[in-house]
């Protein structure tokens, strides 16, 4: 390390940086593999939030090799801390580094700007970002990487507020006016009488003065195979009992006999 | 062909949901069919089909050849079927001329002898899509006996299908002559208000039923026969699903003293 004629202080912030940053390249390639693999699609926010990663991608890759820029407004985390050091130090390949054997590898660590299809990416990105935020577009990136765009999260805090304020005042409805009523809606078109409540005591004695009016419209169907199903609930299991009432009607074993052989054959 | 099923009565009033039910399970809307059923009556001694003018050209040749053994062994009902539409062909004065028509013939044996299970499993022969089939069998000694209306909603889920059905009798002539047997089915349908339930209290037939191609397979035949037991236990809050007496299916002529029914 001599050679390098680093101190103590910035070799670690270039190791600091560098771990950080290959930090960022795994997350950014299970975000990848996750957003791959996952099926159906992840919802819109966690593609915008690998969109943005991105970006901050490129943007990191760019600030790193051109660390004498304004690094304290870049907006990359990974570099400010360092930024004083890195305003400082030229990094160069090591003299026994095999700079013939691994030209390739130098040359993409040396680069001054960023490769052609990352900076068409880059460009992309901006362009997306300033479409999200029309009027911080000028701050370009800076700042983005914790808060996104502005319009849309105003958009969606107003979704959720209306949101919660349904259901609140739904809730205070419900709660003032409906969570004593015993019978549902549907029930009480029915006529509450129909209603099988498993009870042998009228439910009616407790909340006498709201039946009253539904009374009249209900009928007065006393006959208890009149029992009305109520849709949403599984129809019981017939009991035993219930199926002897079967004889009103053929016999099941008539009805397929006649469908077998176009005649009752009852001898 | 080797037929398997299930059945359970479903009360009318129950109807809507089972249907409801069985549309969510099967995602499909029912389909609603209604067959006009004509019932031929083989001779008194079994005789294989030996007149074979009117079926000599079917694609379906070996159906028949299988249906004349199986009539060298015993004499059968079977049954006709054509699809007619409840709007078109009710209380309308056109004629149905059955020669001309398309449709489908239906043999079923009696079921094979299960103990203790729901499942009825049987052999049976569906010939579809052939004319001229009442020249057929009366060529060949059947004779027309009766006919019903049975009204049916189906639906399939891969390849088990459930059915609902609901038969329907055609009312007299005329109200003096009562239930007399008539030699020939009738010209033209009454409306369909006027049919005559068989089931006073309109309850359903509901059969969850599995086909067998090659019944040559014990294995196949066991295989669907689980698998519609899994249905059964898949649906057993819902329906109760019977084991029915064999010789309630029984379609032989001159069959064994029928079992005394009450009712």
């Amino acid at each position: 390390m001599a050679s390098l004629n680093l101190t103590q202080d910035e070799f670690r912030a270039i190791e600091q940086t560098r771990q950080r940053l290959s930090q960022i390249s795994s997350s950014i390639a299970s975000l990848k593999s996750d957003v791959f693999i996952s099926n159906p699609l992840p919802n819109l926010y966690v593609l915008l939030l690998w969109l943005l990663t991105q970006m901050l991608m490129n943007i990191a890759v760019e600030n790193h090799f051109k660390p004498t820029q304004k690094s304290s407004k870049s907006l990359i985390s990974v570099t400010s801390p360092a930024a004083e050091i890195f305003s400082r130090i030229a990094v160069h390949p090591s003299t026994n580094y095999p700079g013939r054997t691994q030209e390739m590898v130098l040359q993409r660590l040396l680069r001054k700007k960023p490769e052609p299809d990352i900076a068409t990416s880059m460009d992309e990105g901006r362009n997306l970002v300033a479409a999200l935020t029309p009027h911080s577009a000028s701050q370009g990136l800076t700042g983005t990487s914790t808060s996104p765009a502005k319009g849309p999260e105003e958009e969606l805090e107003s979704i959720w507020n209306s949101v919660r304020d349904f259901c609140e005042e739904r809730m205070r409805d419900y709660v003032i006016n409906e969570g004593d009523d015993m019978f549902t809606e549907e029930e009480r078109e029915r006529g509450i009488e129909n209603v099988r409540t498993g009870l042998r005591r009228s439910l009616e004695d407790d909340e006498e003065e709201e039946d009253e009016e539904e009374e009249g419209a209900g009928g007065a169907n006393e006959d208890e195979d009149d029992d009305v199903m109520i849709i949403d609930r599984p129809p019981p299991p017939p009991a035993p009992s219930v199926s002897t009432q079967e004889v009103e009607g053929a016999l099941l074993e008539n009805i397929m006999r006649f469908a077998a052989r176009g005649e009752f054959v009852t001898r | 062909m080797k037929e398997l099923f299930l059945t359970a009565s479903v009360k009318d009033s129950d109807f809507a949901m089972a249907c409801a039910v069985l549309q969510g399970l099967t995602w499909m809307t029912a389909r609603h069919a209604v067959h006009r059923i004509l019932f031929f009556h083989g001779q008194p001694q079994p005789k294989p089909l030996k007149v074979t003018r009117a079926f000599q050209q079917s694609r379906f040749l070996q159906l028949w050849k299988d249906l004349s053994s199986q009539l060298s062994r015993s004499s059968y009902v079977i049954q006709l079927a054509y699809e007619v539409g409840p709007d078109r062909d009710f209380g309308k004065e056109t004629n149905m001329e059955f020669n001309a028509l398309p449709g489908t013939l239906r043999w079923t044996d009696l079921p094979d002898p299960l103990r203790d299970t729901p499942v009825t499993q049987r052999k049976k022969i569906e010939i579809p899509e052939q004319s001229s089939l009442p020249t057929a069998l009366t060529d060949n000694g059947f004779q027309y006996k009766n006919e019903m209306i049975q009204e049916s909603y189906s639906f399939v889920r891969e390849n088990v299908e459930f059915v609902f059905s609901r038969y329907y009798r055609l009312p007299p002539l005329d109200e003096q002559s009562g239930e007399q047997a008539e030699d020939r089915p009738r010209a033209a349908l009454p409306p369909w208000a006027d049919l005559r339930p068989v089931d006073p209290a309109q309850k359903w037939v509901l059969n969850v039923k599995l086909n067998v191609v090659d019944d040559s397979q014990p294995e196949k035949v066991k295989k669907a026969n689980s698998e519609l037991l899994a249905v059964k236990a898949e649906l057993e809050k819902i329906f109760d699903f019977k084991a029915v007496d064999r010789r309630v299916f029984d379609t032989r002529i001159a069959p064994p003293p029928a079992i005394p029914v009450r009712g």
